[in-house]
């Protein structure tokens, strides 16, 4: 038939006729089956979520050490694991976005439920104010990894009958039934990139792959290609619609005509950024905005703990509690004049009291508020949120310290801490 | 709960269901009744009472203004209607601004009346559009040309109805209720239409207008630098968001509404291809510029000649209030303005300079400056102050540059309007699509299935819902 041919009226007078429906059913089906074929790998590859939990159900090893936590927590835990690999046995299951309490919680109840020995100790590293917005609809990790990594029926009615939104109810059965609904932001990417293919694309390594080299099942973690993607995707919500290729991507990409990044020294992304952003006033003041926006939220209101953060904070101390698991939670740390409103508005007692209802009511739970606590400013990114390279090292330092100092403890006085999981 | 959400789609499922459970007439105008009340106090309850008020009031208003003895009698109860209604869409709605108007004036001759009369108001929920539905069944009633419904149940819902309450169209009660009166059927062919209506209006809404409106807020952050260029497309952009945001809505509404039988008229009709600013406002919301051409500007203009001073001050009039009606900011007054002094312009060139030709090169020009003219409203119409008008007018004028932005926006701007255009050409080229090879339907339907399943990240609210 020629294509031409197609707009010839019809006789047939309904849009909705039986052989359309039946017609449109067939590609749809045959778009679904395509999108998985084609997207799968993306997916797997580019959510360190989705990757975990293919790790944790598959793990042979039984790890004495689970690591959950945000992406600050991330910036130390696979330094611990990167560094000491023989030491520690320990599987670190933070990812790059903050999967918040629940999303933790799915993690570990995961492991749990696939492991028949149990790790000793879960440490969970987190900025207490991440329990003021969990499953939060407008954080972009809500909808890309929460709802999309956790779709098993039973969480979908889990969080359901938690929320009771009957938007979560949606999205994980559209996530469920749908691989476009499941994929369509890469199928939007997609789109986006063949009609701008001048553009560098950036691939993550987001360290969800076993590494090769290491032959075990730890991932592998490369803290620069990490370091570029913070610096890539954070805080920018307004450029996400735009394109994958952030203001980073396009300053780098006319000053030094990459095709492809490589990175070579995360301090010039460090720069870049800064350059971008006096460069783009008005992304600076979208910036600002949000910041202005989060603080006033968060000092007004004050700390508080999310309903479905507790919820899931509470089920994740009683599984571990039956399974007699050892659960430590530690704040990460924050810049130190934002450690300072912290402790002047009062929140620090919110957050201990809190904390300290939770070690009251379970045996299993610790709350080491005094091992990070607060960095300078310069030890932060733009963001003021995430640790430049110095922040790093300095976190790792203080990190491998504590541990240390954990260890001798232990030594003395058989206590428990972190130090008490050794390699076998 | 809006037409673009899930729990709407619940909702809309079992009310069908009941509907179609239930043989008579009553029973179904008092389920609707009870569902479209349950639809406007999921978003807030409170302003439910405020809707039933103003039910019962005009009820019993339309019902007096009938049964007055002398026209006198009549001429009172009309008024005592116009007065509620406009009393309560001015108290919700312009308290506030028109307190504020007056403590700046007072200020700028060093009066200070500090800010104890402000009150914090929340703007009810579809206000203006329930407040004017109503004003009209006063003054029709009073004008003679409906006989006022004795049934309250009946004018509820008229009034209520959960496919027009937020964003209209404005019915009216001389077209809607006597459907409600009279027993409903659905053919074949009208549930197919309604199907349609729906799907092409969640496209619309969500796919289009929701994708463009991220290019929008963008350029217009406030106090954001921006590249001419980025003003351009972005204004463009505007110009196709609230399009298919507002006409996305009136298709969603119309479609539901054929679902239980009811038939809306037309609120759109191409307005983009318009070639004066007469023909834009034939097309654009014609509930609402029809409401103001029947209650305002016809009223205004008896007994006055043509050609008098006093028709183009009465057009001026009727523009300004327009402009107000969408929201209580100097900005969609000077908006209303922009289009009173355009329709006076335009109608001084045209009844004294016949110069336009009917030609295809003055038809383009024509609409070139036709579309551009309204693009340029639509400016001062999303502003967030006049700042901002003069700033993006300066760019545009005397400062035009491209960014790094421009080629992202521009391509937003004609991947998604152009998806618009295509069908909306074939619609009117074929006169409806039922008329295209049943292959081509299909494309089209598959393609808005797969676009809504890759694009329904987020439910946005329509534009219209804040007037």
């Amino acid at each position: 038939m020629k294509l031409g041919n197609l707009f010839i009226p019809s006789s047939n007078n309904t849009i909705f006729s039986k052989k359309i429906v039946l017609l449109c059913l067939i590609l749809v089906v045959i778009t679904e089956i395509s999108f998985h074929f084609i997207f799968k790998d993306r997916f797997a590859k580019d959510i360190i979520t989705a990757g975990l939990v293919k790790e944790v159900e598959n793990s042979d090893n039984n790890y004495k050490i689970l690591s959950a936590g945000d992406s600050i927590w991330m910036q130390v835990d696979r330094e611990v694991v990167r560094f000491k690999p023989q030491i520690y046995s320990m599987l670190p299951i933070s990812s790059g976005y903050t999967t918040r309490i629940i999303g933790e919680y799915f993690l570990i109840k995961r492991y749990i439920d696939s492991h028949k020995k149990m790790p000793e100790i879960i440490v969970i590293g987190q900025n207490p104010y991440t329990l003021l917005v969990d499953l939060d609809e407008n954080q972009q990790a809500t909808n890309d990894i929460i709802i999309p990594v956790f779709t098993n029926f039973n969480e979908i009615l889990e969080i359901f009958y938690y929320t009771h939104n009957v938007k979560w109810l949606k999205t994980g059965l559209l996530t469920k039934l749908s691989n476009i609904y499941k994929y369509r932001r890469y199928f939007k990417e997609f789109l986006t990139l063949n009609t701008n293919k001048e553009k560098p694309k950036i691939t993550l390594n987001d360290g969800s792959k076993p590494s090769e080299s290491s032959g075990n099942n730890k991932p592998k973690f490369d803290p620069e290609l990490y370091y570029k993607f913070l610096t890539t995707c954070l805080n920018k919500p307004s450029l996400a619609y735009r394109t994958k290729v952030s203001m980073i991507g396009e300053h780098t990409y006319k000053n030094d005509k990459f095709n492809r990044w490589e990175i070579t020294d995360p301090q010039k992304y460090e720069e870049a950024y800064q350059d971008s952003l006096k460069k783009h006033s008005r992304q600076n003041l979208v910036d600002k905005n949000i910041v202005i926006e989060i603080m006033r939220y968060m000092h007004i209101e004050g700390f508080f703990v999310n309903k479905m953060a507790n919820a899931y904070m509470n089920k994740l101390l009683t599984l571990t509690e039956k399974k007699n698991i050892k659960v430590i939670y530690t704040p990460v740390p924050v810049e130190r004049t934002c450690y300072a409103l912290y402790l002047v508005s009062g929140d620090y007692l919110k957050v201990n009291s809190y904390f300290y209802e939770l070690e009251s009511k379970y045996n299993n739970f610790e709350f080491k508020n005094d091992v990070l606590q607060h960095l300078p400013s310069s030890n932060f990114i733009a963001d003021h949120v995430h640790v430049n390279p110095t922040g790093w090292k300095e976190l790792y330092f203080r990190f491998d310290q504590y541990i240390d100092f954990s260890k001798k403890q232990n030594e003395t006085n058989n206590d428990v801490g972190l130090t008490i999981i050794w390699q076998d | 709960m809006l037409f673009n959400s899930f729990p709407f789609f619940i909702f809309l499922t079992v009310v069908l269901i009941l509907y179609y459970s239930l043989n008579k007439v009553r029973h179904q105008n008092i389920l609707l009744l009870i569902a479209s009340y349950f639809f406007y106090s999921y978003w807030d309850w409170r302003f439910s009472f405020l809707l039933l008020l103003s039910t019962i009031v005009n009820f019993f208003i339309g019902l007096k203004t009938n049964d007055g003895e002398s026209p006198r009698k009549k001429k009172l109860f009309l008024a005592l209607g116009i007065f509620v209604n406009l009393a309560i869409l001015g108290f919700f709605k312009y308290y506030n601004f028109f307190l504020e108007s007056f403590i700046t004036t007072f200020g700028f001759f060093g009066l200070n009346m500090g800010n104890s009369w402000f009150l914090n108001l929340a703007l009810p929920m579809g206000l203006s559009f329930y407040t004017f539905m109503e004003l009209t069944y006063v003054i029709d009633i009073y004008r003679g040309h409906i006989k006022p419904t004795k049934n309250f149940v009946d004018y509820a819902l008229f009034v209520s109805f959960f496919t027009n309450i937020v964003c209209g169209p404005i019915v009216r009660a001389k077209h809607f209720l006597p459907q409600i009166a009279s027993k409903r059927t659905n053919t074949k062919e009208n549930l197919d239409e309604a199907f349609w209506l729906i799907l092409w209006g969640l496209f619309k809404k969500v796919v289009v207008a929701d994708s463009l409106s991220k290019i929008v807020n963008e350029v217009f952050t406030p106090g954001a630098q921006v590249a001419g260029a980025d003003v351009l497309i972005a204004v463009y952009c505007f110009a196709f968001e609230i399009y298919c945001d507002f006409s996305g809505y009136t298709d969603m509404a119309r479609g539901i509404a054929k679902l239980f039988g009811f038939e809306f008229k037309l609120n759109f009709n191409l307005p983009y291809i318009a070639l004066n600013p007469y023909d834009f406002w034939k097309r654009w919301h014609i509930s609402l510029s029809s409401w103001f051409r029947d209650y305002v500007y016809t009223p205004l203009s008896w007994r006055v000649g043509i050609g008098s001073w006093r028709l183009y001050l009465n057009i001026l009039i009727t523009f300004l209030l327009c402009g107000l009606w969408h929201g209580a900011s100097w900005l969609f007054v000077l908006w209303g303005a922009f289009y009173g002094l355009w329709l006076i312009a335009h109608r001084l060139v045209t009844d004294k300079i016949k110069f336009i030709g009917t030609g295809s090169f003055s038809v383009i020009i024509r609409w070139l400056v036709t579309f551009n003219m309204v693009c340029f409203g639509w400016l001062l119409f999303r502003s967030n102050d006049i700042a901002q008008v003069k700033s993006f007018m300066y760019n545009l004028i005397f400062n035009f540059s491209s960014d790094s932005f421009t080629f992202y926006y521009l391509k937003g701007l004609l991947a998604f309007s152009l998806m618009v255009i295509i069908i909306e050409t074939l619609q009117v080229i074929y006169k409806d699509l039922k008329r295209i090879h049943w292959v081509a339907r299909a494309a089209i339907v598959y393609s808005l299935i797969i676009s809504l399943l890759v694009f329904s990240d987020e439910v946005r609210k329509f534009i219209y819902s804040q007037f």
